[in-house]
């Protein structure tokens, strides 16, 4: 039987340990990838090994970065450093970016609380969260964790938390919870019960 | 909901059935041991996806065959018909709904809707609460589907706090470790757990409510004639009323429960350890102090209590499967039982009884004679 070289073997084999390629996608992938120039596969090896040996974490908030310097976000004059908006994961500040309206900065947590799954208050970013809220005088903190159980539960933990702390003047700090509702262009009858009735709870004023 | 037409193919006794079902009544008659109840456990097959017999498929394959069939076709109330398929191997099942193979069994689950009674089903009154609330929660996800993420959000909840007090207080000689962040993921778990405890327990006490005036006049006309009356009760630890003090007195429990928390190191407080009671005369357990006859009358009337709710509210009516129900009821109390099957669009009935199945003859569309798993029509009553 014809079997694979064994260097195109490897290559699969690599390919498969990423998230979302299966033995298929990998074949795939290392039979379009040999048919590179070798200069294009330089190139990319160079990418590669740059990213793994570059790309760090913003050591404020936590965001993808380079070189262990400070994120675009945090290293902006502009923005408005007494707004937090806390996330679980890099990509989700992304996001949030993406969307272009906000102008706060961000602190990443690193995950969301579970401890079925090992996942601890010690695990998370939290001390870093309650020293960067003393020292930038921060006023609001927006908890943007996912709409999921583990994410809802992060966010009524990081409440017991921030609870009692005060923002500069000794206001109270603004907890806030990203609404849940309709996404944009949706189709009122294509919604499920659980969206509509949260949708209803946090209906505006028109 | 009604059954037309049944195929069975090595179902326990049944080599090979083919069959046209009418509404209404239909009698199986036959000595012990003929087939009457194989019949009726198809069909709860069908509802259930098991067998109110045993929880092995093996065991309802006919002795020596590879694997049983069991196809249906059906129609709803609006008489819209469906075809369900089973086929059953040792470990391995094979359903289709309407020709589509289906890998979900809670999309199968339900979709033919009945109520069965059968002499063993006593256990619900006098076995675990775990049944009693299954019985109640699978009820109440039918009339509000809308429910079902208010459950996961609740046993979410009540693992992941678990999971904390198994942290927070670990095995006796292990060194503690309660950091104080731990603590406060424990309250945040403890508002998760309040917030859709509440919701489960307010659905529970409503449900019980409205089964409960169906229940206690069924009761009344099938059960022995001692006097005694019989309700429904949602049993808790958390004190229900007043309503608006539910979340509070949930709360006060959860933190007074504190220490044995730290023994047993689970939640011990909360809808996963309520009950539904049968209350004897407003006070007593049923489950203790009632006899025999009277845990009979009322398991087999919390069965139609559950089928005329279903009719009632969702215009929903369930196949009625009676196996040996009328067997220690006065005629009195038979003839008001057959009163309320009349009501319903399609029962199964079963006797051994020859006196019996005179008494039902004349209501019934049609009688068969079930032997050695073989059906012959007996000729109908009407």
């Amino acid at each position: 039987m014809l079997g694979l070289p064994p260097a195109l073997a490897d290559l699969i084999h690599q390919l498969t340990r990423l998230p979302g390629i299966g033995p298929k996608a990998a074949e795939r992938l290392a039979l379009a990838l040999i048919k590179w120039e070798p200069a294009e596969v330089a190139s990319l090896g160079q990418a590669l090994n740059d990213s793994v040996a570059r790309v760090t974490d913003c050591p404020t908030c936590g965001c993808l970065s380079q070189d262990g310097e400070l994120c675009d976000v945090c290293a902006s004059e502009g923005r408005d450093a007494s707004v937090l908006c806390v996330v679980e994961d890099a990509l989700d500040a992304v996001a949030v970016e993406r969307g272009g309206t906000y102008n706060g900065r961000y602190h990443i947590l690193g995950g969301a609380l579970s401890p079925m799954k090992g996942v601890l208050p010690e695990d998370l970013r939290v001390a870093e969260l309650l020293e960067r809220i003393q020292a930038d005088g921060v006023t609001e903190v927006i908890v943007a964790t996912n709409a999921s159980p583990d994410g809802e539960a992060t966010a009524l933990y990081l409440k017991q938390e921030l609870v009692e702390l005060t923002a500069p003047g000794g206001a109270a700090l603004r907890l806030t919870r990203l609404a849940r509702g309709l996404p944009s262009g949706a189709q009122l009858d294509y919604a499920d019960p659980a969206t509509l009735q949260s949708a209803l709870e946090h209906r505006t004023e028109l | 909901m009604r059954l037309k037409r049944l195929k069975l193919r090595d179902f326990r006794n049944y080599e090979r059935l083919d069959l046209e079902f009418p509404a209404g009544i239909i009698v199986l008659a036959g000595a012990n041991g003929a087939g009457k109840s194989n019949l009726l456990e198809a069909i709860h097959y069908l509802s259930y996806l098991k067998s109110f017999r045993t929880n092995r498929d093996r065991e309802v394959v006919r002795y020596s065959c590879p694997l049983a069939l069991i196809e249906a076709r059906l129609a709803d109330d609006d008489e819209r018909p469906f075809d369900a398929r089973l086929v059953l191997k040792s470990g391995k099942r094979h359903v289709r709904l309407n020709g589509n193979d289906i890998t979900r069994f809670q999309d199968f689950i339900g979709r033919l809707h009945s109520q069965f009674f059968f002499p063993g089903d006593l256990t619900l009154l006098t076995g675990d609460p775990t049944l009693r609330r299954e019985v109640l929660d699978l009820e109440l996800l039918r009339l509000k589907p809308v429910l079902l993420p208010v459950y996961q959000k609740f046993r979410n909840a009540l693992k992941q706090r678990n999971s904390v007090l198994k942290l927070l207080y670990p095995q006796p000689g292990r060194r503690h470790n309660r950091p104080v962040d731990l603590l406060k993921a424990l309250e945040a778990y403890t508002e998760q757990l309040i917030g859709a405890g509440v919701a489960i327990m307010r659905e529970r006490r409503g449900i019980t409510k409205v089964l409960n005036e169906q229940f206690v006049p069924l009761y009344a006309r099938l059960a022995p004639p001692e006097g005694e009356s019989v309700s429904l009760r949602y049993l808790s630890a958390v004190p229900l009323e007043p309503d608006d003090q539910l979340a509070a007195n949930y709360r006060r429990l959860l933190s007074e429960s504190q220490e044995t928390e730290a023994s047993l190191r689970f939640t011990t407080v909360g809808p996963h350890r309520d009950d539904l009671g049968f209350i004897l005369d407003g006070e007593r357990d049923l489950k203790r102090y009632g006899s025999q006859g009277q845990q009979r009358s009322a398991a087999l009337t919390f069965r139609l209590a559950l089928a005329a709710l279903s009719r009632q509210r969702l215009s929903d009516d369930p196949l009625l499967l009676l196996d040996d129900a009328l067997s220690e009821m006065d005629d009195e109390r038979k003839q008001r039982l057959l009163a309320i099957c009349r009501q319903h669009r399609q029962v199964f009935i079963t006797s051994a009884s020859q006196r019996e199945v005179d008494l039902i003859s004349p209501l019934a569309t049609v009688v068969y004679t079930v032997e050695d798993g073989l059906l012959a029509p007996a000729g109908s009553g009407q």
